[in-house]
């Protein structure tokens, strides 16, 4: 019996030391490359916020935050198109090209040829079709019908297709290189019932392993359409959700790059541990939505009342450390960047005043903030309720809800007064004009103008960037004057890695293209 | 045959009967005791999802699906069904071992908590095991020493560590561990397949995060008892015939003085089985906390009911061992 605990004993201080005295796994790595072009090689290691639960059908990219299925989708199917996530300029990738005729009624979208998924099967305009048709198909349910409502599909031949729009557009372009860019394999989704958790593309990498909440790992596609493409061996996705913990397994070498998440305060974090940051700065980025709709916020005073009554400055400083005030709803470098900054300085008597005077109409501005239980929301709601509380006639209660409920909530039923969401600008089509047209698709507060829908719309079917701009002004002043929406925070897409990662180019909201990705020697 | 021989051969002979009468009764028992368990645990585990607002189906479609397709899904997978005829359709497929398939990932619940199962258990296990080889020897010691400096020393960490919740020791322990000396990594996990030193590599800083909040309890408790246990005749008795400090609290002291410690350690057993969500998250574990805490939020109804299932099963059979190990430690408990 003794001897037994003691065999005991020592086996597990034995199995605790082999522990301690056990090394990570090395990742295999390419030869040196000293004039830093691209090696083949290697092995990379990258962390995600969270797991693709319900697998990687494209017709369910419900929004394309990098942390999440946009950057596992972009490795297994590749893009037809993509939009610079900093500009917004789209660039052709599977696709050939992608040219509207002058009204923007039609576009004819050109393949590559000789392209195949990794089933065998060809990518072809047949294949773009069926993936687009099945978007359509109510039957599917898919969060992205609305972007192809009305339209029609004419096959010209194996690699052409034509696009017919219910309504002009002349910006489409950047609507298909976001969120109509990912196309499976028609064979793998009509005969594999569970075809989102075996995805087929024709991407860079092939699926071979996916433990879910632990990793997924992807191997090269000897068959990839670039000739020497992907550089990489292989790519393994691990999901972590606490997102310092995310830059730790980077810093400490047990990864090559991470998603961090919303939050711009992990880039100096980041930084600061020696890390390399590729990050891509928009217009655009978290802004409190007022229920116009909906008492206290129908009345254009008591938004008002609330955009004078904040600090931005202060609020950045406070929530997210590191970021800044947004002075447009357009990037510093875009073209569409006022010469003057649509910042509103503070007026905290002014904002009393209206205050004052809603009271005295019988309109005291009471509400509730409905948000997610995350750290930038939770913190941007403390924030809000502490610095509204300090003047007279307010009162400001706070309402965490879990995702499910704020989808419900809010982006269904619109059964909220003030809640947040986050709306990267690169070009302001689609995301600006989505978030601000009458009905639009994020315009969950309920607002409309027809000034504002006139104006998206002459730009939306202009080429002249003269043009777009005066446009694009016209409604950021409108935005400014009436508050539907209240911009807290600059909006950056960033990506933590090693020095030895190379070749990171982000695209859509900040994930990365996968064919170019390649590891230096350590 | 004298009296005392007469006696002992009628109570041999009635012994075995009854004691297996008994132990019938006992397993008869239980197993009823389980099945209620079992059934009020998990109708309760339906019913609280079902308080939970949101329906599955606006979850699984998202923001932009119309009421119409809503209400299709939710007819397709009975959700729109009243809670009891809900609960007895999944009651009938459970009992057949089918405890249907996630609404969210489509893989078959089972197939899922088989593949958590493991991780989870070898954490509970090990950061188990960690906090009682810390906190046995450690107690003993220092009751056999009351009021001394190491009494008061580990009791004072022992103060510390509980009033510090496992997040901020995890958060710790990777800062020293992984971040600043690099010896450990900061997150993830390797199965046993992949060998068993780096397995531990993997397990060993969220297993000490465990059982630096665990030990502090069963340190205290076992202190406490075997400071009254020092208090009894027999060990007195046993201290006057000249046997050895270390042979009497070894032998005689430490056995009478682990009931309450068992007891506790069960209990944590379930605890940390069912509740390790704040480490398992931390650490990128893929284990039923993580699991849990993708599928509370997404209703994903099913696997929210397959996780109650295997805590509350896990549950009740903890406490039977737990009977079971007191009648090994003490002979009489076999009589009653």
């Amino acid at each position: 019996m003794r001897t037994s605990r003691r065999i005991a004993a020592a086996a597990l201080a034995a199995a605790m030391i082999a522990g301690l005295s056990a090394c990570a796994p090395e990742s295999s790595s390419p030869s040196a490359s000293p004039d830093g072009e691209p090696v083949a090689g290697g092995d990379a290691t990258i962390i995600l916020g969270i797991e693709a639960v319900r697998g990687l059908d494209p017709a369910f990219l419900f929004n394309l935050t990098p942390s999440g299925d946009a950057n596992r989708m972009s490795a297994i199917y590749d893009v037809l198109f993509w939009s610079d996530a900093k500009t917004g300029e789209v660039t052709p990738q599977l696709g050939e090209s992608l040219e509207p005729n002058d009204d923007g009624t039609e576009w004819t979208l050109t393949l590559n040829e000789g392209i195949t998924f990794t089933d065998g099967t060809p990518l072809d305009a047949e294949a773009v079709v069926f993936n687009y048709e099945r978007i359509q198909d109510p039957a599917t349910g898919s969060p992205l019908a609305g972007l192809l409502e009305g339209a029609s599909f004419t096959v010209a031949d194996d690699t052409s297709l034509t696009i017919a729009l219910p309504e002009p557009n002349l910006q489409f372009d950047r609507v298909l290189a976001t969120s109509l860019t990912h196309i499976a394999s028609p064979t793998a989704i009509e005969n594999d019932a569970d075809f989102a958790n075996n995805p087929v593309g024709a991407g860079p990498f092939v699926l071979e392993e996916w433990v879910r909440d632990d990793h997924m790992t992807l191997v090269r596609n000897e068959d990839y359409f670039k000739e020497g493409e992907p550089y990489l061996d292989s790519i393994t996705f691990t999901p972590i959700k606490d997102p310092t913990q995310r830059i730790n397994t980077v810093s400490t070498g047990q990864a090559h790059a991470a998603v961090p998440g919303s939050e711009l305060s992990f880039k100096e974090s980041a930084t600061g541990s020696g890390l390399e940051v590729t990050s891509a700065p928009t217009g655009g980025g978290p802004l409190l939505m007022f229920n116009v709709e909906n008492a206290p916020f129908d009345d254009v005073r008591a938004r008002k009342a609330v955009q004078l009554a904040l600090d931005i400055n202060d609020l950045t400083a406070v929530v997210d450390p590191g970021s800044s005030a947004p002075e447009s709803f357009y990037a510093p470098d875009s073209a569409f960047f006022p010469s003057e900054s649509m910042f509103v300085q503070p007026d905290k008597d002014a904002a009393q005043e209206l205050f004052d005077e809603l009271a005295a109409d019988g309109k005291a501005v009471s509400f509730a903030i409905t948000m997610p239980a995350s750290g930038f929301f939770t913190r941007t709601a403390e924030y809000l309720q502490s610095r509204l509380s300090q003047f007279d006639n307010v009162s400001v209660t706070i309402d965490t809800v879990d995702n499910a409920t704020l989808d419900e909530r809010v982006f269904r039923n619109r059964d909220y007064q003030l809640s947040a969401q986050i709306v990267p600008v690169g070009d302001p089509e689609p995301n600006f004009a989505k978030l601000l047209q009458t009905g639009g698709q994020t315009n969950y507060m309920g607002y409309s103008n027809p000034e504002v829908d006139a104006a998206l719309e002459s730009a939306r079917n202009s080429t002249d960037e003269g043009e777009r701009g005066d446009a694009y002004a016209t409604v950021e002043q409108i935005i400014v004057d009436e508050v539907p929406v209240l911009l807290v925070r600059n909006q950056e897409a960033y990506t933590v890695h090693a020095t030895a990662l190379n070749g990171l180019t982000l695209h859509g909201d900040g994930s990365l293209l996968y064919d170019r990705l390649w590891l230096a020697a350590p | 045959m004298t009296v005392l021989q007469r006696e002992r051969a009628r109570v041999s002979n009635i012994r075995p009967r009854s004691h297996t009468l008994h132990r019938l009764r006992s397993i008869g028992g239980r197993a009823l005791h389980l099945v209620a368990v079992l059934v009020l645990v998990t109708l309760a585990g339906t019913a609280l999802t079902d308080l939970m607002p949101g329906s599955p189906a606006s979850i699984i479609l998202g923001p932009t699906a119309s009421d119409e397709a809503i209400a299709a899904l939710n007819a397709e997978y009975g959700y729109d069904q009243p809670l009891l005829l809900r609960y007895l359709q999944w009651l009938g497929n459970a009992i057949t071992g089918d405890l249907g398939v996630s609404i969210q990932s489509n893989q078959p619940v089972v197939e899922v908590l088989l593949q958590r199962l493991p991780v989870t258990l070898e954490l509970t296990v090990l950061a188990l095991l960690l906090s009682l080889a810390i906190a046995i020897p450690a107690a003993v010691y220092a009751a056999s020493r009351e009021n001394s400096m190491f009494d008061r020393i580990v009791s004072g960490l022992a103060s510390g560590f509980m009033s510090v919740p496992v997040f901020v020791i995890g958060v710790l322990l990777v800062y020293v561990l992984g971040v600043a000396t690099r010896w450990f990594p900061v997150a993830g996990w390797a199965p046993l397949s992949s060998g068993l030193a780096e397995n531990l590599h993997f397990v060993f800083v969220p297993v000490l995060a465990l059982a630096l909040g665990e030990f502090p309890a069963f340190y205290r408790l076992l202190r406490s008892d075997v400071i009254s246990t020092l208090r009894e005749d027999f060990v007195q008795t046993a201290t006057v015939r000249g046997m050895p400090r270390g042979y009497i609290l070894r032998r005689h002291v430490l056995r009478p003085s682990s009931f309450s410690l068992i007891t506790v350690a069960a209990v944590a057993f379930g605890r940390l089985l069912a509740g390790s969500v704040v480490v398992e998250s931390l650490f990128a574990l893929p284990g039923l906390g993580s699991l849990a805490l993708q599928s509370i939020p997404a209703k994903d109804i099913p696997m929210i009911q397959g996780i109650v299932v295997l805590v509350a099963v896990t549950y009740v059979l903890i406490n039977a061992v737990v009977d079971a190990t007191y009648a090994l430690l003490d002979p009489r408990m076999r009589r009653i």
